[in-house]
């Protein structure tokens, strides 16, 4: 009887016990809620070594982001054809670029990775529009898996059936070895971001 | 089969259909805001002739809210959201869970006392209006499989749905206490009549 008792008084504790042990599960203990970032902490701790990352540039030149360099490299994934959420982000990318001024190109880069193999010509295009910045590069990731490298990288990306992708707006820090030391959310203040990486390459 | 349980039935296989689901769940505001609810409703069209038994499991109602409370913040997480999208297996999962959610919740109401549920609706209303602001103003995207135009759709639609929350909850409250009052009302006449003097009685 006092058995069936405490049966009876654990059920609503295990139903809702039930729903909480699948969340922390499904959210890594409650600290990734959203897909993008599940996939930065999918990718590990900061420090961590990032993939390769050979790219086409807007001058059609190749080379590697994520090889040794005198640099420090800030990237960023977009696309040309994305609709909103990539002008708003080159945007910002754009005053944190006007932020970070005494820095840019000596001692950092700022890339803009394109994830959908846009040509040179477009990315020069793009690259003109938003001021023909020297220290900042729009490149084609030239990797044969590109949504592969991108979750290496810490970046979801979903390629939806209409022909958008959906990706990750993450600010990754590449320090000049090529290891990803700092990752900023999309939603940061720039102020905020600026001063965090002024801080990393001090 | 009675007519409203064919109906119930039509209802269920219809909103499961992939045509209807995948139009509904194409579309943010429509997932959110018409096919999990509708899941929600159709579980508690179900769950509502039990709601005056007492079952074994459900104590003063609490195991039925308890599990009504944590499939709805279940579904709620963005990559729950994102996942029920591009994963069939998922999409069916919510569709039984927020079924059996709604019968739990309509089990369990009645058995709830009137402070308990009025702190449930309050708690619906606080929550609509939250995710409302929450998603008009936030300006990165949350559930990566939509995009941010839908996300702002979805937002401003909580937002529209809020004072409607609010409403039903004020009208399901007062409803309770005037059947509170009648049962008082009630219970006091009859109270009344079987403790009559019996002078009174013969009068």
């Amino acid at each position: 009887m006092n058995l069936r008792r405490a049966v009876v008084a654990a059920a609503p504790a295990t139903a809702l016990a039930m729903w909480l042990l699948l969340a922390s599960w499904w959210t890594h203990a409650f600290r990734a809620f959203t897909n993008f970032s599940a996939a930065r902490l999918a990718a590990g701790p900061v420090p961590r070594s990032s993939p390769p990352l050979r790219v086409v540039d807007q001058h059609g030149v190749s080379w590697d982001v994520a090889s040794p360099s005198s640099q420090y490299r800030l990237v960023q994934a977009m696309y040309l054809r994305c609709p909103d959420l990539c002008p708003v982000a080159m945007a910002r990318l754009g005053l944190l670029a006007r932020n970070l001024g005494d820095m840019i190109p000596d001692r950092l880069r700022i890339v803009s990775l394109d994830v959908e193999g846009d040509p040179p010509s477009a990315l020069h295009e793009m690259w003109v529009a938003h001021g023909s910045h020297e220290g900042w590069t729009m490149a084609s990731l030239a990797e044969a898996p590109v949504d592969a490298t991108l979750r290496r990288l810490g970046v979801w990306i979903q390629r939806r059936p209409d022909g958008l992708i959906n990706h990750g707006l993450d600010l990754l820090l590449l320090d000049p070895t090529g290891d990803v030391v700092d990752v900023m959310a999309p939603e940061e203040d720039e102020g905020a971001m600026a001063d965090r990486i002024r801080r990393r390459i001090r | 089969m009675s007519r409203r349980a064919a109906i119930w039935t039509f209802a269920v296989a219809a909103l499961a259909a992939p045509p209807i689901d995948d139009w509904l769940g194409g579309y943010m505001p429509r997932l959110l805001l018409v096919e999990m609810p509708a899941w929600v409703v159709l579980g508690w069209i179900a769950g509502r002739r039990a709601r005056t038994r007492r079952w074994p499991w459900n104590p003063v109602g609490l195991t039925g809210l308890a599990y009504f409370a944590g499939a709805i913040g279940f579904w709620m997480i963005p990559r729950s959201v994102d996942a029920v999208r591009t994963s069939e297996a998922v999409d069916q999962l919510m569709h039984a869970s927020l079924l059996l959610g709604g019968a739990g919740l309509a089990a369990s109401t009645a058995l709830l006392p009137f402070v308990l549920r009025a702190a449930l609706g309050i708690y619906a209303a606080s929550m609509t209006f939250a995710l409302g602001i929450i998603y008009t103003s936030y300006r990165a995207l949350l559930c990566g499989t939509f995009d941010l135009t839908q996300q702002r759709s979805t937002g401003h639609w909580l937002l529209v749905a809020c004072p409607f929350v609010v409403l039903g909850v004020i009208v399901a409250g007062a409803r309770a206490l005037g059947r509170e009052r009648r049962r008082m009302t009630e219970r006091r006449s009859h109270r009344g009549a079987t403790v009559a003097p019996p002078s009174l009685a013969a009068e």
